[in-house]
């Protein structure tokens, strides 16, 4: 059910909502009680009316405390440990400083509330500059679903944040003092940290390429003389940039980069020349190195998945869909800001499976059940995740590669490129009916009906 | 992980488990705990061994006989609030009879596609081989190690049951009350049913067709005066089998019948006897279809549970019907088109409209699978029939509870019809394995 609220001029602060609501709730017997509307709480007396409208009505005071903006008219409300909860209040922090803030700019975050129909309430925009952690209010953005534009103001502080950015500890400890771990997707993590977590558990380990630290020169070279073929990775690049090919060819190395969408190689007659090279052009501590995977590819392009995973409005993750990726042609990386196109998954098993249907379904369901795992593994090392990319690869024998983790504001769009204008709106909206949940507003069984 | 079960023939009531994995799983050595397979529970000695193979459990002899386990297929376990859960151990409920159900083995294999993520007992079974004595149901395991798949064997009352055959009121009775919740799609109940038990809830009501099971004359003239006509309908009918549409022309009453264009024309006496002659029947409020070039659409919503426990969208098919019915069973000349593009194609929707109404689909849709599970029990699989108004209202026609599983073969979308296969078997693992 959507309410409304209202005001009363009674002096004492009061709630009141219809009888039917309070017996519902099973909070008809109470005389006070305490509400929260984002992390704002406050003790009101209870009162209730007998109008058949869905509608709140809260004295003058109390509604001014709380902030609410009126072109609100669809809030949700339940009790949840004695607290009668009005709601959601859900918000996204984002880039940037408040001043720096116009309507232009934020324009392109009304996109995750797209579906906001299924949402209701308060969903804000705000930066770091915006908190104000002592009266528990957010200076920013409040979405006026009427006229479908953004309006600036002063709101209470969110019950649950979405984060569009990268924060620092100062900041981390203030979200969580106001409102504890409910704020989501702020971890970035690099390729190292990502393998060493994912490498600990037994049923991922087969899918992770064999991966050493750059740093250790002597484990290097093991690996390349194991496997012949590496790629060596900078542990913070994102969409294939940086990243070189060491290959031994009988006594010789080849590295191989791109520059400018050209392959360039350089080869060199012994390991310590490769070393020499290395240490003087790149920072070794900042790289990996990694087992190659040969992977499958199609006429010359390398070919990957990138599988979409998030939480949805359960709080369950789920793979809303998957993109085959190409890359350029004889492109050593598979990125699509690279020259690559993209295609749907399923497509593309087919054809890899020649129309055995029934295999290209139990592949299919291993990439999204590996996708799956992986989220779970990194939950329980204790990240707050949304929604991520993952790129899984498959080998000549149709064996799967986990290749990389995109946390870092995953690029959406991808949907796009592959033509799957629904796949790229139900991506968008997932966070939010993820923050829904998290808000505990969301989900089956709501007790509203 | 997968675990095997050795028989071990020295001990009694024991369990024995590697060091770690006890340690993972949070089980200390030498307590009194319970196992569990399928519905059967027994307290068991526990002890904890360094030296075997860490994917090996050794279990006494004498628990494997009590608890019917199968020691050739492999398992995962569970342990929560002192109870470890060997499994999972998982029934289907299929064939009609026990001849039927062995000559139709080889198409059930397609329920076992995802069983690499399953493990575990998956079986098939008819009502016939239920031993409700000896708590015993005989069936047919599906054995990947098999040239021919299934092994015929006698089981536990399982985890969890997925319903999809004609039952007797005795053997329905006498499963719910062993399996409770872990039996889903159990319970079958008709349009009258569903309307008695929804229409209480202003929000779902909303979409729903007004429905009454007085067939009386009075009723009929108060549904004419409300909505310019009505239809007559069987309490469970299916696929437009038994559906009068009733109109009223000066003082005569029109009536069609089947979607056919026979038409019957019956003054106010010769009503009332009609009337009185399909008291069974329901009278139900016409939803005006939104039609496409003169045919009727309706959409069919695959809803199901899988290994979340929640339920969610496995796809929608829109079928167009041939040009003439009243309704939009889908016949011969009609079509049928993914669900988005159905929106697209039938309304001119962009991209962005046809998402938000599918949304708003799935979601009324869920709000009700929600309630029915709350009142009538538990389901998994229903196939939800929805119809668009001229108001581009949504309506929800009527649910589904041994849905026909084949409707995304005729838009040939074999992922989806692979999926709506699969995911009763999901959540019925998810059931089996969540403990307690």
């Amino acid at each position: 059910m959507k309410y409304i609220i209202k005001t009363i001029s009674i002096p004492n602060p009061t709630i009141s909502l219809p009888l039917a609501v309070l017996e519902k709730l099973e909070i008809s017997e109470r005389n006070s009680i305490i509400i929260s509307i984002g992390a704002i709480k406050e003790t009101v007396t209870l009162m209730h009316h007998d109008n058949r409208d869905q509608c709140i009505y809260l004295s003058n005071a109390i509604y001014k405390k709380f902030l609410l903006p009126e072109f609100i008219d669809a809030y949700e409300i339940k009790v949840e440990n004695e607290i009668l909860q009005i709601g959601p209040v859900i918000g996204m922090l984002i880039r940037g400083k408040i001043d720096e803030l116009t309507k232009q700019r934020i324009k392109i975050y009304k996109n995750y509330l797209i579906d906001y129909k299924h949402l209701n309430g308060l969903i804000l925009l705000f930066t770091t500059d915006g908190i104000d952690v002592k009266n528990k209010l957010i200076y920013g953005y409040a979405f006026n679903p009427k006229e479908h534009e953004w309006e600036e103001g002063i709101f209470p502080f969110p019950s649950v944040v979405f984060l569009r950015r990268p924060i620092k500890e100062s900041i981390r400890k203030k979200l969580f003092g106001l409102i504890g771990n409910k704020f989501f997707n702020s971890h970035v993590f690099n390729k190292w940290e990502m393998w060493e977590w994912l490498s600990d558990n037994e049923q991922i380990r087969k899918y992770l390429p064999e991966t050493v630290l750059c740093e250790n020169i002597e484990n290097v070279q093991r690996l390349i003389d194991a496997h012949k073929e590496t790629f060596i990775k900078p542990m913070a690049g994102m969409q294939g940039a940086g990243i070189f090919q060491l290959s031994k060819v009988g006594q010789e190395f080849n590295l191989c980069y791109r520059v400018k969408g050209k392959n360039i190689i350089t080869v060199f007659d012994t390991w310590e020349a490769v070393e020499y090279y290395l240490r003087s052009e790149i920072s070794l501590k900042n790289y990996i190195v990694q087992q190659r995977i040969p992977l499958l590819t199609k006429e010359n392009r390398v070919m990957d998945v990138r599988v979409i995973v998030g939480k949805n409005h359960n709080g369950d993750w789920i793979v809303p869909g998957m993109i085959t990726k190409f890359g350029d042609k004889d492109s050593i990386v598979s990125n699509i800001s690279s020259g690559g196109s993209a295609q749907k998954v399923w497509k593309s098993l087919c054809e890899t499976f020649q129309d055995d249907y029934k295999k290209a379904f139990k592949k299919y369901m291993e990439i999204e059940g590996l996708a799956l795992t992986c989220c779970k593994v990194l939950e329980g090392r204790g990240l707050h995740l949304g929604y991520i990319g993952i790129d899984i690869g498959m080998d000549e024998n149709h064996n799967l590669w986990l290749i990389e983790i995109n946390n870092r504001s995953p690029d959406m769009t991808i949907a796009l490129d592959a033509d799957d204008f629904q796949l790229y709106y139900k991506i968008k909206s997932a966070p939010l009916h993820y923050a829904k949940w998290l808000s505990s507003f969301g989900g089956e069984r709501r007790g509203g009906l | 992980m997968v675990y095997e079960i050795v028989s071990n023939k020295l001990s009694s009531n024991t369990l024995s488990i590697p060091i770690a994995l006890a340690a993972s799983l949070g089980i200390e050595s030498k307590k009194t705990i319970t196992l569990s397979f399928g519905k059967r529970r027994l307290p068991i000695a526990i002890t904890c061994l360094q030296s075997i193979n860490k994917n090996n459990i050794l279990v006494s002899e004498d628990v494997i006989t009590k608890l019917l386990i199968d020691t050739k297929v492999k398992y995962e376990l569970l342990f929560s609030n002192n109870e470890l859960i060997i499994g999972p151990v998982i029934g289907l409920l299929l064939g009609k009879s026990e001849k039927r159900l062995e000559k139709y083995l080889n198409n059930y294999l397609i329920y076992t596609m995802l069983y690499e993520q399953i493990n575990g007992v998956l079986f098939v079974f008819c009502e016939e081989q239920i031993d409700f004595t000896n708590e015993i149901i005989t069936g047919y395991l599906y054995d990947p190690s098999l040239p021919d798949n299934w092994r015929k064997c006698e089981f536990p009352f399982p985890g969890a049951i997925f319903r999809r055959v004609e039952l007797s009121q005795k053997t329905l009775n006498g499963l719910k009350e062993k399996m409770g919740e872990g039996f889903f799609n159990s319970q079958y109940f008709d349009k009258w049913q569903f309307w008695n038990w929804l229409s209480p809830f202003d929000e779902l009501k909303e979409h729903l067709a007004e429905t009454t099971n007085k067939v009386t004359l009075a009723n009929v003239e108060k549904f004419l005066e409300k909505y310019n006509g009505v239809y007559l309908k069987l309490k469970d009918g299916s696929r437009g089998k038994g559906i009068y549409y009733i109109e009223k022309v000066e003082s005569q009453y029109v009536i069609m019948k089947n979607y056919q264009d026979e038409i019957t024309e019956l003054s106010k006496d010769q009503m009332i006897k009609f009337l009185s002659k399909h008291s069974i029947y329901l009278l139900q409020q016409p939803i005006r279809l939104h039609t496409f070039e003169d045919r009727k659409v309706d959409y069919r919503v695959i809803l199901q549970k899988n290994e979340t426990g929640h339920w969610q969208c496995t796809g929608i098919i829109a079928r167009f019907g041939n040009t003439n019915a009243i309704s939009s069973n889908f016949k011969a000349n009609g079509f049928a088109l993914e669900g988005t593009s159905a929106l697209k194609t039938q309304f001119g929707y962009d991209e962005l409209t046809a998402f938000k109404k599918y949304q708003e689909i799935i979601r009324i849709c869920t709000d009700m699978a929600c309630k029915v599970d709350e009142i009538a029990g538990s389901y998994g699989d229903l196939g939800i029939d929805v119809g668009i108004d001229e108001d581009d209202k949504i309506w929800v026609i009527e649910m589904n509870k041994r849905p026909d599983h084949d409707f995304p073969l005729i838009i040939k979308d074999r992922k989806m019809y692979y999926l709506v296969k699969s995911n009763p078997v999901l959540y019925a693992k998810y059931i089996a394995m969540r403990g307690y």
